[in-house]
């Protein structure tokens, strides 16, 4: 085992079901879970065909996480991941199918949460959250430290600590609920 | 009454809307604003002064003055003339004992003159010293603006918006859209913020500028323009940030440039009788014809040191009312005007002798540039004598002027300060009640200074905060002091440029709050959730927490310790980085073992504390405090930062769960949810090993602040459940439970463990804490260690040392140490152990009493109470259960 597998969420066996810091809430909100590459993922939640027409909120936190440093020049375009250069020092390449390479890799699979932010009204909710208006950068959203991301036009990334998970989810959702936005599930993506 | 529709009325006849007024209906269009629909029924009393109880009607229809304020559905003081009709509004007026047109306190304005002069609360009701609570009471009933409904607390959603555009324009008029539609179309992102119904400013308000206003918003959308109206803009700050208020969105605003094209504020002109109902300024006049299609009055005097009192008449005379004379103030200045009249109503002027009936007096001043928000922002302002007005200059970079506000106002006339001085009072400041008699009687007394003078008279204090007084009130000082108004000078403008609701400006509360991955576990199991500093976390699970630490004793349980502070210390030189950090030594720690350590700061000072683990040559796993976690991390990086050694640092706090599993059948579920070995030889006191726990990759430490056998599992947060319920399902026969943080202080406190924070302070150091095998003064140097031997040198004073309560009784903690009666310390810890069956503690004791047997006293219920020192654990003091 290597020294930080500890850290490694997909290091788990069977049997062994992540859940995201987010799981709590969408379940009270009527969402669907399916089990997904060792994840508890919310694949559906009631109302979100009409949320998604306005800005739909959705959890992606079973995306894998690696910092990377120093930061990689790029990352090969064919794994499909999104990556983020945090600093010269450090990058974050999310949604990678396998550990990329670098100088120290660190999993912060298990460490951040991620709140997708997408529709026709996510860029008005994300001025609400916070004062970041260029793409991707880190500050304070809602009153914690994350990173936003852009990954497309009308999808904003939040990428923050796991444990304010409950926290975001429900300022943003509160956010969205007067555009007529709400939580989608990730299928609705 | 109003007028046949007109082509550019704002109002929709098709659609009523009725609202209430002192109970009784009253019916206004869809377009009407609360104000215009009572004008149009008759009503011309709208409010009575703030001192005299003089009857006020509309004046200004703009929302500056502070003449037609009433209470609308409970919420006190709106200015009704901008206020839209809504049906079903309940609306009354305030400030008056009786009724709004009768009102019984008018008698202040007959008699009340000599004993309410500038001040008077200073003088007349200051004695006998001890009525004024009862002299407070009356005035405070007697003058004043409306009342807040105490039991009328209402709950409003407001959002907060941030927005970043190249420009910012603040005023939709002409000169504000023009400057917009330039910026627009060179390709910068633009923001017109409006406080009117719709951009347009005072072209809306002129029968032949509507056009004008109407194309001008075309091509501002057409560029890309964002119009925003009614929209006020509340001031202007440091990086040009404008929070523009939108309805109940509050807009914060940073633009590269902001361009301020506020226009003008009317002035009111000074002589007797100016405040009489019928006497308004031309916006008012205009917006009543035009926007409303009401005629205002019957016959019309007009009064104007510039156009817009000429417009006014144009637009008179189109809706039929009867111009009796047009003073126009750049042709002829007459040497005395007054005005006069019945019940508080103008129904006639005197201009130089000659008696004119009237039912409307149009007064039109100098033209005062808006320039609030310019002055905000750093602006100067100089007073232009030719003019008459104040201009702004020396603007801060990136912010502009542009139109009225810049001072483009064409070459108004400069009336006299004071153009009468006999009959009706003539009012300067009509908001607080003060007329050139007050303002004299205020230089008279010494208050010569305009700063001074305004917090004496309260002149620009009221609700038009100046507007419609400011620059009256300078002239009339300048006039009185002989000099000119540049040496009078200004008052300091401030936000907000408006009244701004409190929620508005305080935003939606949102307190971020963590969470454990195991929160949901802990309130399913019946958990007491306290906070933690920033954390939720469970402070027992039964109605004792003394037998929920037996039961650890006993059995077996187990504790949330995800809070805790996780850093990864890693690189070649990781090692001697911790060396320097702390005062042990960490460097020649083996791997796979873990050594407790102390962090002090420069001055010696213990700061935090928790256990370094070493996971291979370069790499070292640090636990911290729950609330020291961010600054351990960055005191760590800080000194990284300085030192420039190769390492790598990272904070994974919230990347782990961490669970410890304590008491004597703790190896036993061990064993049962792990297939590594969690045997004495397999996994020894102050052991670190790689496991699996439940299939989760699991970073075991064999580690005990409960002083019981036990394990702190440290593994991924997203399996923290799946490896929780495990444990307590594996573990159920053997007596597995949940235990949280009261009785965990209780376990603590049986071995004499500190927690930092609680049993020290920002004073202490580790040798009057009792850890000088902590400090290995042998090392190189490291942060604290010169500090602490000057403590070694000066010698003990204090030490931090155990006691028992014989009598039983359980002492506060922080409770004061008497020795000899004389105060001598604290206690930091104090809890009954029912293991033990005693009441234990930690205090910070004078070093001589420090000894075992030690006797001191502690106040309890008001009387002193016998402790005894107890040096060491107090439960299993070789140890023998904690490393079994």
């Amino acid at each position: 085992m290597s020294v930080l597998e500890f850290l490694s969420v997909s290091a788990a066996s069977e049997g062994a079901l992540a859940r995201s810091s987010m799981e709590r809430a969408q379940r009270d909100a009527g969402a669907r879970f399916e089990e997904r590459d060792g994840w508890l993922v919310p694949v559906s939640i009631p109302g979100e065909q009409d949320h998604a027409t306005s800005v739909g909120i959705a959890d992606l936190s079973h995306l894998s996480k690696f910092e990377i440093r120093p930061a990689l020049a790029a990352v090969d375009s064919g794994e499909a991941a999104v990556y983020y250069r945090i600093s010269p020092k450090r990058s974050l390449v999310i949604g990678a199918r396998s550990r990329p390479e670098g100088g120290l890799v660190l999993d912060l699979t298990g460490a951040l949460g991620i709140l997708a932010v997408v529709g026709p009204q996510a860029t008005t909710v994300i001025r609400r959250l916070t004062h970041l208006h260029r793409f991707p950068s880190g500050g304070e959203v809602a009153h914690i430290t994350a990173h936003v991301l852009n990954p497309r036009p009308e999808a904003f990334w939040i990428v923050f600590p796991q444990e304010y998970g409950h926290y975001l989810w429900e300022v943003a959702v509160d956010r969205a609920e007067p555009l007529g936005g709400g939580p989608i599930g990730v299928d609705a993506l | 009454m109003r007028l046949p529709p007109q082509p550019h009325e704002r109002i929709d006849r098709s659609q009523p809307v009725e609202f209430t007024f002192s109970g009784r209906p009253v019916r206004g269009f869809h377009g009407d604003t609360i104000g215009s629909a009572l004008f149009a029924e008759g009503r011309r009393v709208f409010s009575r002064s703030f001192k005299y109880h003089r009857p006020r009607g509309l004046q200004c229809c703009t929302g500056h003055c502070a003449n037609c304020q009433m209470t609308v559905d409970g919420i006190p003081s709106v200015r009704v003339c901008t206020e839209p009709v809504r049906a079903g509004a309940v609306v009354k007026g305030q400030n008056f004992l009786g009724s709004l047109d009768r009102d019984l306190m008018r008698v202040t304005d007959k008699f009340g003159g000599p004993f309410t002069p500038p001040g008077f609360y200073y003088k007349t009701f200051i004695r006998p010293r001890r009525m004024w609570p009862l002299y407070e009471k009356i005035l405070r009933n007697a003058a004043g603006l409306g009342k807040l409904d105490e039991r009328g607390a209402r709950s409003e959603r407001v959002e907060i918006e941030h927005r970043h555009v190249g420009v910012v324009v603040i005023g939709g008029g002409q000169a504000g859209l023009e400057a917009a539609i330039e910026a627009a179309e060179r390709g910068e992102s633009v923001i017109v913020a409006d406080e009117g119904p719709e951009v347009g400013g005072s072209l809306l308000a002129d029968r032949d500028g509507i056009a004008t206003a109407r194309g001008l918003q075309s091509r501002a959308k057409a560029a890309g323009v964002e119009l925003l109206a009614p929209a006020i803009a509340i001031g202007l700050f440091e990086q040009n940030l404008v929070p523009v208020a939108v309805g109940n969105t509050l807009l914060k605003i940073r633009a590269h440039r902001v361009v301020v094209a506020a226009g003008v504020v009317e002035q009111p002109l000074v002589f007797p009788g100016n405040d009489l109902i019928g006497v308004m300024l031309p916006e008012g006049v205009r917006r009543l014809v035009n926007y409303w299609s009401i005629k205002p009055g019957s016959r019309a005097v007009v009064l104007t040191a510039d156009d817009r009192g000429l417009a006014a008449a144009s637009d008179l005379e189109a809706a039929g009312v009867e111009i009796v004379e047009l003073v126009d103030l750049r042709k002829r200045q007459p040497p005395n005007i007054e005005a006069s009249g019945r019940r508080g109503r103008v129904d006639q002027v005197g201009i130089h002798g000659k008696w004119i009936g009237c039912d409307l007096v149009v007064m039109s001043g100098s033209p005062q540039p808006n320039y609030k928000l310019l002055a905000q922002a750093g602006a100067r302002v100089e007073y232009d004598t030719s003019r008459g007005i104040f201009v702004p200059t020396d603007l801060p970079p990136h912010v502009e002027a542009a139109g009225g506000a810049a001072g483009d106002v064409g070459e108004p006339a400069v009336p006299a300060p004071v153009l009468g001085h006999r009959g009706e009072k003539c009012f300067v400041c009509f908001c607080e009640d003060q007329t050139t008699k007050d303002l004299k009687y205020a230089i008279a007394e010494g208050f010569d200074s305009i700063e001074l003078s305004k917090r004496y008279t309260t002149v620009t204090m009221g609700p038009c905060q100046g507007r419609l007084c400011h620059v009256n009130s300078i002239r009339v000082y300048a006039k009185a002091n002989g000099v000119d108004e540049n040496a009078i000078g200004t008052t300091t403008a401030r936000p907000p440029y408006a009244p701004v609701s409190m929620g508005l400006a305080a935003s939606r509360p949102q307190e971020p709050a963590k969470r454990t991955s195991l929160h949901h576990r802990h309130k399913d199991l019946g958990g007491k959730m306290m906070w933690t500093g920033a954390w939720r976390r469970p402070h027992s699970y039964s109605d004792d927490p003394g037998e929920e630490a037996q039961h650890v004793h006993q059995a077996l349980g187990l504790i949330d310790v995800s809070t805790l502070g996780k850093l990864l210390v890693k690189g070649p030189e990781a090692g001697a980085f911790l060396d320097r950090l702390y005062p042990n030594r960490f460097s020649d720690l083996k791997v796979g073992r873990i050594r407790y350590g102390v962090l002090t700061t420069d001055s010696g000072r213990i700061m935090d504390d928790g256990t370094v683990a070493r996971l291979d040559g370069e790499t070292f796993y640090v636990t911290t405090t729950s609330t020291g976690a961010d600054g351990v991390y960055q005191w760590f990086t800080w000194w990284n930062a300085v030192w420039h050694m190769d390492v790598e640092l990272a904070n994974l706090t919230g990347a782990l769960a961490a669970v410890n599993v304590a008491g004597p059948n703790a190896r036993t579920v061990m064993e049962r949810v792990s297939q590594d070995d969690f045997s004495n030889e397999g996994l020894g006191y102050l052991d670190a090993r790689h496991v699996r726990v439940a299939g989760v990759p699991t970073l075991a430490l064999r580690i005990g602040f409960v002083g019981e056998l036990g394990y702190e599992l440290h593994f991924p947060s997203p399996h923290a459940e799946h490896v929780w319920d495990t444990l307590l399902e594996r573990g159920a026969d053997l007596g597995a439970r949940p235990f949280g943080l009261e009785p965990q202080r209780i376990l603590r406190l049986e071995k004499g463990h500190v927690i930092v924070s609680q049993d020290t302070d920002s004073e202490s150091n580790l040798l009057e804490a009792a850890m000088p095998w902590i400090f290995k003064a042998d090392k190189d140097d490291f942060v604290g260690k010169w500090a602490t031997e000057q403590v070694a040198e000066r010698g003990l004073k204090w030490m931090l040392a155990g006691f028992e309560s014989p009598t039983g009784k359980v002492p506060l903690e922080g409770g004061q140490i008497l020795v000899g009666g004389k105060s001598s310390g604290r206690v930091t810890s104090a809890r009954r152990s029912a293991e033990l069956g005693k009441v234990i503690g930690l205090a910070i004791m004078p070093v001589g009493l420090a000894v075992e047997g030690g006797q001191f006293d502690v106040v309890i219920d008001g009387k002193p109470v016998e402790m005894r020192v107890h040096l060491g654990p107090f439960f299993d003091p070789e140890g023998a259960r904690l490393k079994a």
